[in-house]
This record gives structure tokens, C-alpha cells and sequence, in this order.
């Protein structure tokens, strides 16, 4: 495994150095979540309202294809109607912003060439920015379904809908490690 | 292990850009080698190949009694590399960047950490973003010099020192040798090759042009001489070696070929030596003769 040597090193790094960056994309995702709740709530209280927005939106078909088709006037649904194509862009930035900074950003300052010049194999860049964006994401993912299940979600559901914008972060991710820079 | 690296034919290319054009270098062990050429000669793009970041498209290298891309790995805990222009991490101090490549290195001689800390006047606890270019020089350099390493590649690692640091450098890299440690020391500052290299490389567009010891390379050289004799000198421009004559009475002066120096030298006292000054050739004139200009311009 010469060429993943020095990974576990690269990724302690990347990790300190995201210390402050990627807690800060969870944690504002996660309020994103929390905010689009409350605001389902107040503003469509009745399913009479739901249902009206939902009519609207389905002849948009320019707005439908900005998100996914709605599934029920339920809060989840709604929630999910509302939000999740917006938290799966922003889980998509952390992650793209996240390998850039841990591959590309290195290369064009010449630091992955000192680092080259260490014990590390060939991979091992690659693999720690890629580690410390699937961490990113789980972790985001966790606290997605988190915020759902206090919010009366059933839990399936709720880790189904963190999962799912995890997933496209992690879409985003390996786009970013595999795009010519 | 008598060399540590040798490399011959080397070429690479960028595009249409022949970065190597059939390079040699041959680095033994244990000796400060100088390698030298003006910017964009090739230097770094050898130092990559060498280090295994880059593949040469011909010619073979072995370093190490390695290959340096195939056995990157092993041979990367076996040497030190500082590059010309470090860059680091603007949120890490300098004592972490230390540790870090330490520990990327396999681990680095604490009480030599400490030493070279003091010695370059480095404070480690500062962030990386408020350094200068020098201090993150000197984090690189302190970092290659607390790993017990055999070989460190050195390229143009000075940039940014001042002198009192560039004479900390020079005693670093004296103490190394002294322990039996080879290092490469590509330069653009004549002086400190001339202080601490045993042999010397000179590279142009790709290619060597001169290798040797310096005593050798000197020898490729001119001297610049004035001398006053009590009888005024006849015959001197017939002497091979013999160049930029000028004579006033009594007092000539001229440069010689530094090979055809004891002929010129015994013509001269038939005419009764009274005083004699003359210029050790040094290291940037054969480089001048080289690129037919001053290593300033030529860079
Ligand atoms: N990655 C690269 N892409 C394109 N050209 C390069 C690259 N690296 C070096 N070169 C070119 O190769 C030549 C040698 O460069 P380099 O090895 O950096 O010289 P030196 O270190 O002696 O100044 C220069 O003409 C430079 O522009
Ligand atoms: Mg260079």
C-alpha cells in the first residue's frame, strides 16, 4: 500500500485546517434546515394553503426543475419540496471547496511539492481531501435527519433525507477530485 | 555507496518547452555539490526528477542506489528537500509546519529542532500568514536540517536570508558534511557555492556545460593580472593564454588563462618582478564566459 503511506498524517492535517471552514458549512446548513421548518410552519399552516402552493408550483414546470417533484402537503414533504434541492447545492459547495483546498490549492503553491518530497505515496493526497469530505458529509448528514426527528419526522425518513443531500456533497466531492484543474 | 546520484541523458518536456535536454549530473557521496545556471536553465525540473515528482521522458537516474520514481517512497525517508519558494500553511504556526513535515518525514531530532530555531532566530509559535519570505524559508530549512537524513536537495534554498542567516546556512551545511551527508545546493549566489561546494555542476538550457571541482573549473578560467617590472616586458603577447594586453612603460596588465599561468609567470620575472597583484578568477566570470553576460541579466 506504498502508494496511500502518509494518508492518516494528510488527513490529520486537512482536518486542521478545515477546523473552523467546515464546522461552519455544517452548522449553517443544518440552520438552514431548521429555518425552512419554522417557515413551512407559519406560513402554510393549513393544508388548504399546502395544497395551494403546491397547485402552483406544479404548473411552474421551470421551478420543478429546480427542485423534486412534491410528494404530499405533509411537513416533511413540504420540507423536503422547499429545501432540499438548496441543501444538497450547499452540501455540493462545501464538498467541491473542500477537495480544491486539500488537492488543487496545495498543487498551485507549491505546498503538495514539499509534501511530495516526503514519505507520502502517490494517493495520498487525494484520499485524505476525499476522507475529510465524506467525514464533512456524514457528519452533515447525521445532523440533517437529527434536525428532522426533533421536528416530529419519522426517523427513516428523516435519515433518508440527510443521507440524500450527503450523497450529492459526495457527488460534488468526487466530480471535483477527478475535473482537470 | 560512493555516488548518491547519478543521472545522465536526462530530458523532459513541457509541451514544446525542452525543460532537460540531455542532462548529466553525477553527486557523490558525501561532498557539497553546487549546481548552477540561470533561470529557467532546468534546475528545479531536475531537482523534480530527482525527487521523484516528475518522470523524465529519457535517460536514466539513479539515486540513492534508487530508482526515484519507483521507490519514491522509501528513498523520501532517506532525504531532505527544501524547494526555493516555500509556501505554508497560513493558519498552522511554523512550529507545527516544522513538525509536520518532520512527521511526514518519519520523524525530526528535537534537540536539534531547538538548536536550529534559536540559531535562525525563528519564533515558532507565530502563524505561518505573518511570516516573511525568509521566515518561511528558514522554517523549511530548519525543518531539512532536524532530520537525520543522508541526502538533502537544496534548491535555491537561501532566497530571502540575510547574510547573517546565509552564514547560519553555510555552517549548517558544513556540519552535515561533516557528519557524511551528501548535499545538492542548486544557487545563484557565487559566493556561497564558492564557500561550500567541493564540486560544482553548471547548467545551460537543459544541458551541463561545466563539471568538476572548483580548483578544476578555475582552471578553465582567466586571471586578471598587473605587474610593474624594472625593465619594461617584451614578448608577452606572443604567450598563449595571453588576452586584453596593455602595457604603460613599465606597468602591464592583462588577463591570462588561468591554465597558462606558470609560463607567463616565469616570462615575466626576466624583466625583474617589482610588484604583482592579481585576481583569483572566481566563479562568476566562468559562469559570464559561459552566458556571455552578467548572471544578473542572464537570469
Ligand atoms: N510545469 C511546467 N510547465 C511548463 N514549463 C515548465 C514547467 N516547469 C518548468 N518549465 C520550463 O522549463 C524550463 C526550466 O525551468 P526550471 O527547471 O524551473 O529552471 P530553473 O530552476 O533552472 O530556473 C523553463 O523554461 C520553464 O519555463
Ligand atoms: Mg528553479
Amino acid at each position: 500500500m506504498n502508494a496511500f503511506t502518509g494518508t492518516a498524517r494528510l488527513t490529520r492535517l486537512a482536518l486542521r485546517r478545515d477546523r473552523v471552514q467546515l464546522p461552519i458549512w455544517i452548522l449553517g446548513t443544518t440552520v438552514m434546515l431548521s429555518v425552512t421548518i419554522s417557515s413551512v410552519k407559519s406560513q402554510f399552516p393549513t393544508e388548504a394553503e399546502r395544497v395551494r402552493i403546491l397547485g402552483a408550483a406544479v404548473d411552474s414546470p421551470a421551478l420543478l426543475m429546480l427542485r423534486t417533484a412534491p410528494t404530499g402537503v405533509g411537513l416533511g414533504a413540504m420540507t423536503t419540496f422547499q429545501a432540499i434541492t438548496f441543501l444538497a447545492v450547499l452540501a455540493g459547495f462545501m464538498s467541491t471547496l473542500a477537495v480544491v483546498r486539500h488537492t488543487r490549492q496545495n498543487e498551485e503553491t507549491g505546498r503538495a511539492e514539499m509534501i511530495g518530497a516526503t514519505v507520502v505515496g502517490r494517493h495520498a493526497a487525494l484520499t485524505a481531501a476525499m476522507v475529510v469530505t465524506a467525514v464533512a458529509n456524514v457528519v452533515l448528514a447525521v445532523l440533517l435527519a437529527l434536525v428532522l426527528i426533533g421536528a416530529g419526522e419519522p426517523a427513516a425518513g428523516s435519515f433518508a433525507f440527510g443521507a440524500s443531500v450527503g450523497a450529492a456533497g459526495l457527488a460534488f466531492a468526487a466530480v471535483a477530485a477527478v475535473a482537470p484543474s | 555507496m560512493e555516488t548518491a546520484i547519478e543521472a545522465s541523458g536526462l530530458v523532459k518536456s513541457f509541451g514544446r518547452t525542452r525543460a532537460l535536454d540531455g542532462l548529466d549530473l553525477t553527486v557523490r557521496a558525501g561532498e557539497v555539490h553546487g549546481f548552477l545556471g540561470p533561470n529557467g536553465a532546468g534546475k528545479s525540473t531536475t531537482i523534480r526528477v530527482l525527487l521523484g515528482l516528475l518522470r523524465a521522458s529519457a535517460g536514466t537516474v539513479r539515486l540513492l542506489e534508487g530508482d526515484p520514481w519507483r521507490d519514491a517512497v522509501a528513498l523520501h525517508r532517506r532525504l531532505a528537500y527544501v524547494p526555493g519558494d516555500v509556501n505554508l500553511w497560513p493558519n498552522l504556526t511554523g512550529g507545527e509546519a516544522i513538525d509536520l513535515f518532520g512527521s511526514l518525514r518519519g520523524g525530526l531530532d528535537k534537540r536539534r529542532r531547538s538548536a536550529l530555531l534559536e540559531r535562525f532566530r525563528l519564533d515558532p509559535t507565530k502563524k505561518a500568514r505573518t511570516y516573511s519570505k525568509g521566515n518561511r524559508q528558514k522554517v523549511a530549512v530548519v525543518a531539512a536540517f532536524a532530520s537525520d537524513v543522508d541526502l538533502y536537495i537544496l534548491d535555491e534554498p537561501t532566497s530571502g536570508l540575510d547574510p547573517l542567516m546565509e552564514a547560519v546556512f553555510q555552517d549548517c551545511v558544513r556540519e552535515v558534511t561533516k557528519e557524511g551527508r551528501t548535499v545538492l545546493l542548486s544557487s545563484h549566489i557565487f559566493s556561497e557555492v564558492e564557500a561550500l561546494c567541493d564540486r560544482v555542476s553548471i547548467i545551460r538550457e537543459g544541458r551541463t556545460v561545466e563539471s568538476g571541482t572548483l580548483a578544476e573549473l578555475r582552471h578553465l578560467t582567466r586571471t586578471a593580472v598587473t605587474v610593474e617590472t624594472v625593465e619594461p616586458v617584451t614578448g608577452l603577447a606572443d604567450l598563449p593564454g595571453v588576452h586584453d594586453l596593455d602595457q604603460q612603460g613599465t606597468r602591464v596588465t592583462f588577463d591570462v588563462d588561468t591554465a597558462d599561468l606558470d609560463g607567463v609567470l616565469r616570462h615575466l620575472t626576466r624583466f625583474r618582478v617589482r610588484s604583482l597583484a592579481s585576481a583569483p578568477p572566481s566563479l562568476e566570470e566562468l559562469f559570464m564566459r559561459h552566458y556571455g553576460d552578467r548572471p544578473e541579466d542572464a537570469r
